[in-house]
């Protein structure tokens, strides 16, 4: 599509809102909240059964839906709280704050059948996991963890074992936007990525959205993960709490000033270090250890019925250090990285059909390197620096002026400072004759300061009952050193109702990625380096388009869904052959641009968010490749998470107030991996030409396959009301069957001087204990 | 730093396992593998040994009953041939192991024909052996370097060690792509232990660590204020090309001349193909050490249906100290 083509485009779009807006309609609006503890609730359902006319809550818990005049039904519903009906006489505009009670009886599944389900709404490839629900998943350690949970979902892939990175659709781990309150979070992984840095107690809400994006987002080719923060108890002081095998956490929140100021600050840390230092000898000589904490912290100011105030921040920092000490020899080494990260927003009400957000964030993520070693005749000193950090600002509006439109726009902007790579190095020698002293920076890369902006338009359309569509246009802006990089990313999702129980839906989005991140490892390392688009390296491109078909079955009680993708993607990076991180001449210089991908899959979803059994049953087939002119010499191979199967069944069960269980079965495609396929002699090397080296020939890149992964693990929860606070014992078992499943494998000999191949494997059968209070 | 990281892992896979598996690989037929790297200073030679595949049970053998065949602008020279007069052997080096870890010695045969390669000649070769598929390759010989100014500056100070700067300077052939490799050595005599126990003097040579500020060379080691540090650069033209290219090397070094020690400068001309093939080996000897999980990297080949490398170079020598 041209630019001119797109300037029509949004020009139809606005002649199409103006001329309806000349009917007469009437909005309501408010926000939706918890009874309980004031906090507002993310999706509630608010629809008109009449009208067959329904929105949901925004990201601060605010609707507004405009109607024509009359008397009408609005239901409010959420997944574990009571239905609420309200019966409004539409002769003028209206404010409607409603509170939801939550439910202790279970939901009634026969009273699903009319809700905006998944088949209703206009938009493809998103799903959102209630946190509940990622709560009773039985994770490794009995850490609950998010990431751990999005990769269950179908079109989601892990990486390695026990690792929180995930792959959303042939994406690479830098496609995903993770945005925290709205910002965007670099590193997501503790303790090299066996864990993820978001600490469930502090999460209201988790969505992910795998394609058909809305015009809202950009900045990443592959997925948005949006994360949300409690807000804190408004009425009363509310806290939980847990002790782990390897963490302990607590979470407390309430009120400064009743129904008008609240907060929540909870924290986490691991205490491996704590035990092991203990234990250790103090003339041992080594002391050091290793650990990670974060804390989440969130001011919830309610200014007037138009203006709220969220003030959010986020300090997680993973950090290993290590001292020997050997008669005059000390070594040391410390090794750390963290994100920072906060965020000032102010909602404002301008009217009932329009709302406003305003945000401004700051994001840092850094990690480095120290290393020293002192014998007495020398000392030998180097530190090591990487990361990144953004300050950002963004507004967004949301206007409904009639019941066929609700229109959303918004600009951003943010300014990002990288530093890529910086060595300091100090080194002396002072041995009386010719005394050496080099202490010097090497730059691996300048500092690179960059604008990143966009503006952006979306109007969900109502086309008739059965059509509904959102068009939308994100016009991205993003200029670094004397180059700037425009790009025009329409946006489209529709939905066309077959009957009541059925539709079908189809998207298209076009997405552009002004960062990159170099990387080289499957595990999450925190070498990971994120760079820029440069004037030789341009941003990232994709396009990609997904169809659906999507059902209730048993009266709603059960969603389906079939959808298909086909992306491709351009300009990809990735380090030349035989870079690395720590390479010679620049980051620039050490990679491959041009880079082509392409992914293609069938995702299958059946989930049950309600009854005393809930969870989700997701298989995946798909394709994903790669393609660099001088990387497996120049032809396609598979990606290294190309997964040809991924099933993941996800599973709840309540038996009473006392005692619930979850469980999960996982299965994987084996990663593809370039394995030895034969050995050969090499041309004569050496200095004197004087040696043959056995060389391993590869084949294509990626042409192996590890073998098949998959896992069942099974957790149980013992509740009890106690005086005061509820407490919980939680057993579960990670890998119950005690499956070998491949972490990496390697070509050796056996006793027998054969060739075999050997796989490693991390987590055999893990038990877990984990105690945990909510008061 | 990939030994500190494996560390750290380390203390979270408390309970790594390892069993032998059944992998899924594409299955393997054995190939012929052709290596040879043409000098205009030599009589064209190349050997040929065989593939085995990753879990096939035999050995690389050097394969002395080839038919190879050699053409010159793709007229036919002649077959080369193996003389089993003068047998030689050779030490064989594991995958990514240091050149002085080689241990094991294997005969090898080398094919040869009595003909000095011509500069801007295209030499072709055929192999066929009835136990595998016939392979072929190609490469042009490059022009020898046009080397126009050649200058040692010696900053050596007071102590033991000499420092000294080395600038040279060659014209560019605009109208091909040229490929160099530059290399500075110390001859030197040493003393190694026979099988009786008795010392015996040979003539060693090594490669001195060259550094440099020049934006050509793209590889090496950043190091004190170069860009550069390495003991041989690869380069290409791509940034001067046709050109007047200057050079600036910075080295230190230690000679006896009672032991009439002395160090040469070595320029190489290459061929695409050979530059593609040491480019692709540097670059796996580098992977060795990169982060945990790196890609391994294929090393270059232009034998079709086969491996190795069949490609030529043009080096010159100069002795510049003393």
């Amino acid at each position: 599509m041209d630019l001119n083509k797109k300037i029509l485009f949004v020009f139809v779009l606005f002649f199409n809102v103006f001329f309806a807006l000349s009917q007469e309609f009437f909005t309501v609006s408010g926000f939706v909240e918890d009874s309980a503890s004031g906090e507002t609730l993310i999706g509630v359902n608010v629809y008109s059964n009449n009208l067959q006319v329904g929105t949901t809550t925004n990201s601060f818990g605010f609707f507004s839906i405009t109607l024509p005049k009359g008397e009408i039904d609005l239901n409010f519903s959420f997944i574990g709280y009571e239905d609420f009906i309200e019966k409004v006489n539409l002769t003028t505009n209206k404010k409607l704050n409603v509170e939801l009670v939550f439910s202790s009886q279970l939901m009634d599944e026969v009273t699903l059948e009319s809700k905006v389900s998944n088949v209703k709404t206009t938009q493809t490839s998103v799903i959102s996991v209630p946190v509940k629900q990622i709560k009773s998943i039985p994770m490794l350690l009995g850490e609950v963890d998010i990431l751990k949970s999005i990769q269950l979902l179908p079109g989601v892939q892990s990486g390695n074992e026990g690792t929180s990175g995930f792959y959303v659709r042939g994406g690479g781990p830098d496609q995903n936007l993770i945005l925290l309150d709205g910002v965007p979070v670099y590193n997501s992984s503790h303790l090299f990525g066996f864990f993820s840095v978001f600490n469930a107690d502090a999460i209201k809400n988790v969505k992910l959205t795998k394609g058909g994006f809305p015009a809202r987002f950009g900045g990443r080719l592959s997925s948005v993960l949006e994360i949300d923060m409690k807000e804190g108890n408004m009425r009363e002081l509310k806290g939980e709490g847990s002790l782990g095998l390897i963490s302990s956490k607590l979470a407390i929140e309430g009120p400064i000033i009743k129904d008008k100021v609240s907060f929540i600050v909870s924290g986490r840390r691991t205490y491996a270090d704590l035990l092991l230092n203990s234990l250790n000898p103090a003339d041992s000589g080594v002391d050091g250890g290793y650990y990670f904490y974060d804390l989440n912290a969130k001011l919830n100011y309610k200014v007037s019925e138009k203006d709220r105030l969220y003030l959010s921040g986020y300090f997680g920092d993973d950090i290993f250090g290590l001292n020997f000490i050997d008669n005059s020899d000390e070594f040391n080494f410390g090794l750390g990285w963290g994100n920072k990260t906060a965020t000032l927003r102010w909602n404002h009400l301008f009217s009932d059909k329009l709302f406003s957000n305003t945000t401004f964030t700051y994001s840092r993520y850094a990690f480095d390197i120290d290393q020293g070693f002192n014998s007495g005749d020398y000392d030998l000193r180097f530190g090591y620096i990487s990361g990144l950090k953004d300050f950002g600002s963004r507004v967004d509006f949301e206007f409904s002026p009639n019941p066929s439109h609700s229109i959303k726009f918004g600009s951003s902007y943010t300014y990002h400072d990288f530093f890529p790579g910086q060595l300091d190095l100090d080194f002396e020698y002072p041995n009386g004759v010719s005394d050496v002293d080099i202490d010097t920076v090497f730059y691996f890369s300048e500092d690179l300061v960059a604008h990143d902006a966009f503006f952006y338009v979306e109007d969900e359309i109502k086309f008739s009952e059965r059509l509904k569509a959102n068009f939308g246009l994100h016009a991205g802006l993003f200029s670094i050193r004397n180059n700037s990089y425009f790009k025009l990313q329409p946006r489209f999702s529709g939905r066309y109702m077959l009957d009541d129980k059925w539709s079908i839906k189809c998207s298209y989005a076009e997405m552009q990625q002004n960062l990159h991140l170099l990387t080289n490892s499957s595990v999450g390392l925190p070498t990971d380096i994120w760079v820029p688009s440069t004037d030789s390296v341009p941003p990232q491109q994709s396009r990609q388009v997904a169809m659906s078909i999507n059902t209730n079955l048993f009266n709603g009680a059960l969603e389906a869904s079939l959808e298909g993708y086909y992306k491709t993607m351009n300009d990809l990076i990735s380090y030349k052959e035989g870079s690395s991180f720590f390479d010679a001449t620049g980051w620039e210089s050490s990679i491959e641009t041009g880079g082509k991908g392409r992914s293609y899959g069938l995702e299958l979803f059946l989930q049950k968010n309600n009854g005393k059994t809930t969870g989700w049953i997701g298989y995946t087939l798909s394709w994903s490749d790669r393609k660099f002119d001088n990387i497996n010499f120049g032809d396609w191979y598979s990606y290294k998470y190309d997964r040809r199967h991924d099933i993941s069944l996800v599973l709840s069960h309540v038996f009473s107030d006392r005692l619930d269980i979850g469980a999960t079965w996982v299965y994987g495609t084996g990663n593809a991996i370039t394995f030895p396929q034969a050995t050969y002699w090499s041309f004569e090397g050496g200095p004197n030409g004087d040696y043959i080296q056995t060389i391993e020939y590869y084949g294509n890149r990626n042409s192996s396959r590890m073998n098949p992964y998959h896992r069942f693990d099974f957790g149980v929860n013992f509740h009890k009301q106690k005086k005061g606070y509820k407490r919980t014992w939680n057993l579960s078992v990670y890998n119950l069957y005690n499956r070998q499943n491949p972490f990496f494998v390697y070509l050796a000999q056996n006793d027998n001087n054969e060739n075999v191949a050997r796989q490693v494997s991390l987590f055999p059968i893990i038990p877990t204990i984990t105690y945990s209070i909510k008061f | 730093m990939k030994k500190i990281l494996i560390f750290l892992c380390s203390i979270f896979i408390f309970s790594c396992q390892e069993q032998v598996v059944e992998l899924e690989i594409p299955g393997h037929t054995p190939f012929l593998v052709v290596n040879g790297i043409l000098d205009t200073d030599s009589i064209m030679s190349l050997h040929v040994s065989n593939s085995v595949g990753a879990f096939q049970q035999g050995e690389i053998n050097s394969i002395s009953d080839a038919n190879v065949l050699l053409y010159e602008n793709d007229n036919l020279l002649g077959e080369m041939s193996v003389d089993f007069n003068n047998l030689d052997s050779i030490y064989i080096l594991e995958q990514s192991g240091y050149w002085w870890g080689a241990d094991q010695i294997e005969p090898i045969y080398y094919y040869t024909f009595d003909a000095l390669p011509q500069v801007g000649s295209t030499y072709s070769i055929e192999v066929d052996h009835p136990s595998f598929e016939s392979v072929s390759a190609e490469t042009t010989v490059p022009e020898e370097i046009d080397l126009t100014e050649l200058e040692i500056l010696d900053n050596s100070d007071l102590s033991d060690v000499y420092v000294s700067t080395l600038n040279l300077s060659f014209f560019d052939d605009p109208s091909v792509n040229n490929y160099y490799r530059i290399s500075l050595y110390v001859h030197t005599s040493g003393e190694v232990e026979d099988e009786d126990g008795e010392f015996e003097s040979v003539k060693k040579s090594y490669p001195l660590i060259l550094y440099s500020n020049d934006p050509s060379f793209s590889q090496g080691i950043p190091w004190d204020g170069y860009s550069f540090s390495g003991r041989r650069v690869f380069f290409s033209d791509d940034l001067f090309n046709g050109t007047q290219k200057e050079i600036s090397f910075d080295f230190e070094y230690k000679i006896d001349s009672e032991m009439n020690d002395s160090i040469f400068l070595q320029l190489t001309s290459f061929s695409e193909e050979a530059f593609n093939y040491y480019n692709s080996m540097e670059a796996n000897d580098d992977s060795f050490f990169s982060d945990i999980g790196t890609e391994p990297v294929p090393i270059f080949t232009n034998i079709e249906n086969g491996a190795g490398v069949f490609a030529s170079g043009k080096s010159v020598y100069f002795q510049v100290i003393p």
